[in-house]
């Protein structure tokens, strides 16, 4: 009967909400064997973390209820056994343990690390104090964590985000469990730091013969770890398959659909992402048809007509659930334009000269000034009119200070910052309102940046009331639509809240509210990393598309290279408030010269197996340092395998290395191999 | 249209919140139509009568002087409405004021605020008023005064808050990159969004306000005899509790009936308001 | 640490400070001279003046009030009209019976507040909840003085179970002062018990929601484990800052329960001294209970402190 150690069969949650029954999982089916990688694909409510907390009975009872299927663990019905029961429990945790997403609030911050894992082992294991304590410092050596005599006391206010996930997977796998499972758990956590969790989880169940299921939304993660995949929509599995059949020969629309939607770090520029059109399946709204046939471009008679289809193999491995078998590739219908059209660029827009911007650290009864803390360290890059111009970095790198910097909003140190060619650092207050037309923003929360009591309508036209670009009523009304239309809303829904859009609509409509005034340069904050991905690509194209159709330019600020290369034009990535390298976009992939760079392009996976087996990884240990311990000569030194001993005495200057290609490096040769 | 309508659907849709309701709204037609209701002049002595059981005559019964008592608890919800709801408003209209200032300017005008507000949070909440009282007199205007006075520190506190927070949100930096001038900004975006709590907390300490009022009244320090008070007629009453217990007791029935219902009205508001705490009562 | 001790430490004293030149400024704010408001209109102008020069009031404000301050410090509380006694005396005999009435009823308020509150959130809306919010609903909506009375009425009148006033120390009679105490003390702590009541609920049901309960369920814990060793210790500390306001309104409770019981405390010394107008008294309870308020609350704030790792830590 257990062939496999896990083995969930038509598994159904619903939450009975005052919207009405949600069937957050709808008749799921999947197997994991012993010591394979797992990933659950799918964007938020799709309930691919849903069906995991069900398989554990985790789910708040009421208002979740499991209405129906299996979970046969070892050859036992999980689901047959009482929640909060000895048995149950000796299998949540013991047998099956699980990691989440967000470090900052998954431990519980007044007991202390020790005593966190130390109860699990003494749980499971049965062992007394000090075995436990002995275990748990085996532990910790195990994750990557040193000095673990004197962590077991620490409180987990006092270990970094990488560190605290950490501490979670040495938690989970305190009772030597046959399953992992990892809730996007590294959806939080910096792009170098996610990659060194990543690598420990694989190295640890391949070590141990455990299991992982890794449930995620990044198909690139998915690529890189995963043996086999499930990808689910709306509460429903839609395909399943190795990872290699997955990303060769994708076979739902669904699937296919979001590996068009995201730009690829090796991609073709002039390869358009292909957005999938519409929102994700609310699913309170499930209608017991296909849940993607309001977004499917291929639906036919079939899907409208017939329930759910089920899932079909299309080898032992490989099955598909849709009515038209497998649909070709759609390379050929082109929704937006590629990015790489040729651009005619015009003068420079704006020039930032070694802009500083240090923040004062004080201490004791006095108030002495002990320190600066080092936001932006003498930044210098400019733009062109009609470039775009991406901007790189992990957290505390400077990149959103920098905006603000550009933007007014507060004043710099040191430096200059000229847009067209006027310094704009040390304007009076009303010199700086009119200059506010032309420098306009995109926020990366979608949800945060519009005020919650203003209609749509009056959010996009404040901009111009507040700067009298408008003298009529009816100009005004004009204005506001034509705004609603170029960013694809429509116009009559102005009188909406905001709280009554999604959040690629929300998006949107911050997008409106930053062309109102016809502004010069647009600077975008990680415009899209709040989204979800099938929304991700829309966005893109349209922020293509009006710069193509305004003359826009754009500063483009995000963590996430493969997007950033795919929109700019030229590229600087920044590390600890400085700049490491400029680089024009085709380079930077082919031929980085600063090892923070290597290191993020190594971090990020491409999303097809077969590339990402013959990709040589670069080995970085450690994470983002905080900016108040910022290292001595070369910021990046502690963390870099070329270091010489000159790198801890000098910081190197950003110099040009030819073709407009700039590294703040000694060792450039080395680092281009 | 459709939101109030929503809005008033998840207030009234628990009924305990619509029993408060109704309670609240009989209370207040007895404030506001005392006369047409009470069957008789609340003053009005009779000393042939005092301290009768209820009868045909007095519902209620009388108290020392032979006043008929329901109409003097009729009267007494007059007092209880102006000063309870008078006063919030006063605490409230202060205490939002100077947390406005506070979290806005921030530096040095916040730490003198704040060291104010703390001084009054660590005086006994009747002492301050009983003091203030002994100073200032008791007339109906200087107690809603007092009373809201004393008050102040919750407004303060959750307004400065709230600005803190508010402040530091993403549509508020959007407000000042569009243009927006400093007032602007506060106006249209900082002060509408630190509201919705202020009200609710409003709401709730309606309900405290009266109590604070009883007390007050019952120590002989709130509103002046003869004018029907609830806690002054408990008090009167206590002397008589052997012989009348009534007099004593249904006075103090009908603040717990009216404070009850307050308190379960504002913990409606609150959860109709915030959809996080629904169903935290 | 250390630092955010001193801070507090620091922040109490000023506090103090501004209570007391409240304290002293309600004096100077009486309409009227405050000679012939203290003692009536009756007294003859030699003997009003004689009051007028004892009492400062013909010397510059900042130097009455250090006068003022320095004797308050070094035990000299000024001198009551209406008792021909100095303040100090009157005080020393009543604060420690207030101040034993309002340690009780806080330790009462607490215990059983966190326990009903703890329990209703995890009994979350079965009977035993509804029970305890109907009955905590209704201990907030009432009048304290009432409920004395209701007692009095049934425990004392009635049934003859317990004395209706009074008060005894348990070191002189160790039986009577427990009958003589508990209605007090009920009444006193009734609020209390009510808002911790609903304050534990509310907090504990917004920890279970957090992540890190989540955690330690996905490890396989028995939910009372979960409750009480995750959540509980998570729960108190937003329960510790409520101390602070409980205190307050847990000590003006004794205005009126000390009148309502006849016992002679801070409280029925302060209501007594205001219908006489002795100013000089009602300064002086004023600020010794607001005193003890204060270092309750610096008390209250360096548990909170300790408690909490993410302060303790920073």
């Amino acid at each position: 009967m257990a062939e496999h150690l896990l083995q969930v069969d038509h598994l159904q949650t619903v939450f009975h909400t005052r919207e009405g029954l949600v069937r957050a999982v709808d008749d799921v089916s999947f197997t994991v064997d012993a010591g394979e990688i797992v990933s659950i694909v799918g964007e938020s409510g799709s309930g691919k973390s849903v069906s995991m907390l069900s398989v554990l009975q985790l789910i708040q009872m009421p208002p979740g209820e499991i209405t129906g299927g299996k979970a046969l663990f070892e050859g036992r019905d999980l689901l047959g056994l009482k929640p909060g029961g000895e048995e149950m429990r000796r299998v949540r945790g013991g047998k099956v343990s699980m990691i989440f997403q967000e470090p900052m609030t998954s431990l519980n911050p007044v007991l202390t690390v020790g005593d966190q894992i130390m109860e699990s082992v003494m749980l499971h294991l049965g062992y007394g104090k000090k075995e436990a304590r002995a275990r748990a410092l085996e532990l910790l050596e195990l994750v990557g964590i040193p000095d673990g005599e004197e962590r077991l006391g620490y409180y987990p206010v006092q270990f970094s985000g990488g560190m605290r996930q950490r501490v979670m997977i040495a938690m989970a796998m305190a009772s030597d469990p046959k399953i992992l499972i990892a809730d996007e758990a590294t959806t939080a956590l910096d792009v170098t730091t996610q990659e060194q969790i990543l690598d420990l989880l694989r190295d640890i169940v391949r070590g141990t013969g455990t299991a992982l299921i890794i449930i995620t939304h990044n198909l690139s993660v998915v690529a890189r770890y995963a043996d086999r995949i499930y990808v689910m929509y709306a509460g429903n599995v839609v395909e399943r398959g190795t990872a290699g059949e997955m990303f060769a020969a994708p076979a739902h629309p669904y699937t296919q659909g979001l590996l068009q939607a995201i730009p690829r770090l090796d991609g073709d520029k002039s390869r358009p992402l292909v957005a999938i059109e519409g929102m994700p399946l609310n699913p309170a709204k499930k209608d017991g048809r296909c849940p993607f046939l309001p977004r499917c471009r291929y639906a036919g008679e079939a899907c409208r007509e017939k329930p759910m289809p089920p899932m079909e193999a299309l080898g032992p491995t490989h099955g598909a659930a849709c009515w038209q078998g497998v649909p070709q590739k759609a390379g050929e219908r082109a929704g937006g334009q590629g990015a790489l059209a040729q651009k005619e660029l015009g003068e420079e827009l704006l020039a930032i000269r070694h802009v500083k911007k240090f923040y004062p650290v004080y201490k004791g009864v006095l108030r002495k000034k002990v320190a600066d803390v080092k936001a932006l360290d003498d930044v210098t890059f400019s733009l062109r009119a009609g470039e775009t111009v991406g901007l790189v970095g992990e957290s505390g790198c400077g990149k959103t200070t920098l905006a603000k910097s550009i933007l007014c909003l507060h004043e710099i140190t040191e430096g200059e910052i000229c847009f067209e060619g006027r310094d704009i650092t040390r304007l009076k207050k009303s010199a700086i309102r009119p200059l506010r037309r032309d420098i306009q923003f995109i926020f990366q929360d979608p949800y945060g940046s519009l005020d919650p009591r203003q209609t749509a309508g009056s959010l996009v036209g404040e901009v111009l009331k507040v700067n009298r670009l408008v003298s009529s009523k009816e100009e005004y009304d004009r204005r506001v639509a034509e705004l609603f239309e170029a960013v694809g809303v429509d116009p009559a829904l102005r009188d909406r809240m905001p709280h009554e859009f999604s959040g690629g609509q929300r998006q949107r409509l911050g997008i409106a509210r930053a062309l109102a005034s016809n502004p010069k340069l647009v600077i975008c904050d990680e415009p899209i990393s709040a989204l979800d991905v099938s929304i991700q690509a829309q966005i893109i194209n349209l922020l293509i598309d009006l710069q193509k159709k305004r003359g826009l330019t754009y500063l483009f600020i995000a963590h996430d290279l493969s997007v950033v290369r795919h929109i700019s034009d030229r590229i600087v990535v920044m590390y600890l408030g400085k700049v490491v390298e400029v680089s024009p976009w085709q380079e930077l992939y082919e031929k980085p010269l600063h090892p923070y760079t290597r290191a993020l392009l190594s971090a990020i996976p491409i999303p097809d197996p077969e590339v990402e087996k013959q990709r040589g990884r670069a080995a970085f240990s450690g994470e983002v340092p905080s900016l108040l311990n910022r290292p001595s000569g070369c910021v990046f030194h502690n963390r870099c395998p070329y270091k010489s001993e000159r790198c801890q005495r000098e910081a190197p200057q950003l110099e040009d290395q030819g073709g407009g290609h700039l590294a703040a490096c000694f060792h450039t040769r080395l680092v281009a191999g | 249209m459709k939101k109030a309508k929503r809005f008033l659907g998840v207030l009234f849709g628990r009924k305990i919140v619509l029993a408060a309701a109704v309670v609240v709204v009989f209370f207040l037609i007895c404030a506001v139509a005392s006369p047409l209701i009470a069957p008789c002049e609340p003053n009005a002595i009779d000393l042939k009568s005092t301290l009768e059981g209820p009868s045909g005559e007095h519902i209620f019964g009388t108290d020392q002087h032979g006043r008929d008592l329901f109409s003097r608890i009729v009267y007494g919800s007059r007092m209880a409405f102006l000063i309870g709801v008078l006063a919030v408003l006063v605490a409230a209209v202060v205490g939002v004021a100077i947390g406005l200032a506070a979290g806005y300017f921030g530096g040095a005008v916040d730490s003198v605020l704040m060291r104010l507000i703390e001084a009054e949070m660590s005086i006994p909440g009747i002492m301050l008023a009983l003091a203030l009282v002994a100073t200032f007199g008791n007339s109906v205007g200087m107690l809603i005064f007092i009373l809201g006075f004393s008050a102040i520190p919750p407004y303060a506190r959750m307004m400065r808050a709230q600005v803190l927070s508010v402040r530091e949100l993403d549509y508020v930096a959007a407000s000042r990159i569009i243009g927006s001038g400093d007032l602007r900004t506060m106006l249209r975006h900082v002060f509408p969004n630190c509201l919705s709590p202020i009200i609710v907390l409003m709401s709730q300490s309606i309900g405290g306000t009266i109590l604070a009022e009883a007390s007050l009244s019952y120590l002989s320090a709130g509103i002046m005899p003869p004018t029907a008070s609830w806690g002054k007629m408990v008090s009167e009453g206590y002397q008589y509790l052997t012989t009348a217990p009534l007099f004593a007791l249904l006075p103090g029935v009908a603040v717990i009936l009216l404070v009850l219902s307050f308190n379960i009205l504002g913990d409606g508001l609150r959860d109709a308001l915030d959809p996080h705490m629904r169903g935290n009562l | 640490m250390y630092k955010y001790i001193g801070k507090r430490i620091l922040q109490m004293f000023l506090a103090l400070f501004l209570i007391s030149v409240f304290v002293f400024a309600l004096l100077q704010m009486i309409p009227g001279d405050p000679v012939y408001a203290m003692l009536g209109d009756e007294i003859s102008i030699e003997r009003h003046d004689q009051v007028y020069r004892e009492m400062r009031l013909d010397r510059p404000l900042p130097e009455q009030y250090a006068v003022w301050m320095k004797g308050f410090i070094g035990g000299d509380m000024g001198y009551s009209f209406s008792y021909r006694k100095p303040v100090a005396e009157l005080v020393a005999a009543r604060l420690p019976t207030t101040m034993y009435l309002g340690v009780l009823s806080s330790l009462v308020s607490v215990a059983l507040g966190v326990l009903f509150g703890a329990v209703t959130a995890v009994k979350r809306g079965t009977w035993v909840d509804n029970v305890v919010t109907v009955i905590s609903n209704i201990g907030l909506a009432t009048p304290i003085f009432w409920l004395g009375i209701l007692l009095v009425l049934v425990f004392s009148l009635k049934l003859g179970w317990l004395p209706s006033n009074g008060f005894t120390f348990p070191w002189e009679d160790f039986g009577l002062s427990v009958q003589q105490t508990i209605m007090p003390v009920i009444c006193m702590s009734i609020g209390g018990v009510a808002s911790y009541t609903r304050q534990t609920r509310s907090s504990m049901l917004e920890v279970i929601r957090q992540d890190y309960i989540r955690t330690a369920r996905s490890k396989g814990l028995p939910e009372g484990r979960v409750i009480w060793k995750h959540a509980l210790k998570n729960a108190l500390i937003p329960i510790l800052t409520l101390i602070a306001v409980t205190l307050r309104n847990t000590i003006a409770g004794a205005a009126v329960v000390e009148n309502v019981f006849n016992i002679n405390g801070m409280g029925s010394l302060m209501v007594q001294c205001i219908t006489k107008r002795d100013f000089q008294l009602v300064q002086a309870c004023i600020l010794l209970l607001s005193a003890v308020t204060c270092v309750c609350n610096l008390l209250v704030d360096i548990a909170y402190a300790y408690v909490d790792p993410r302060i303790r830590l920073k």
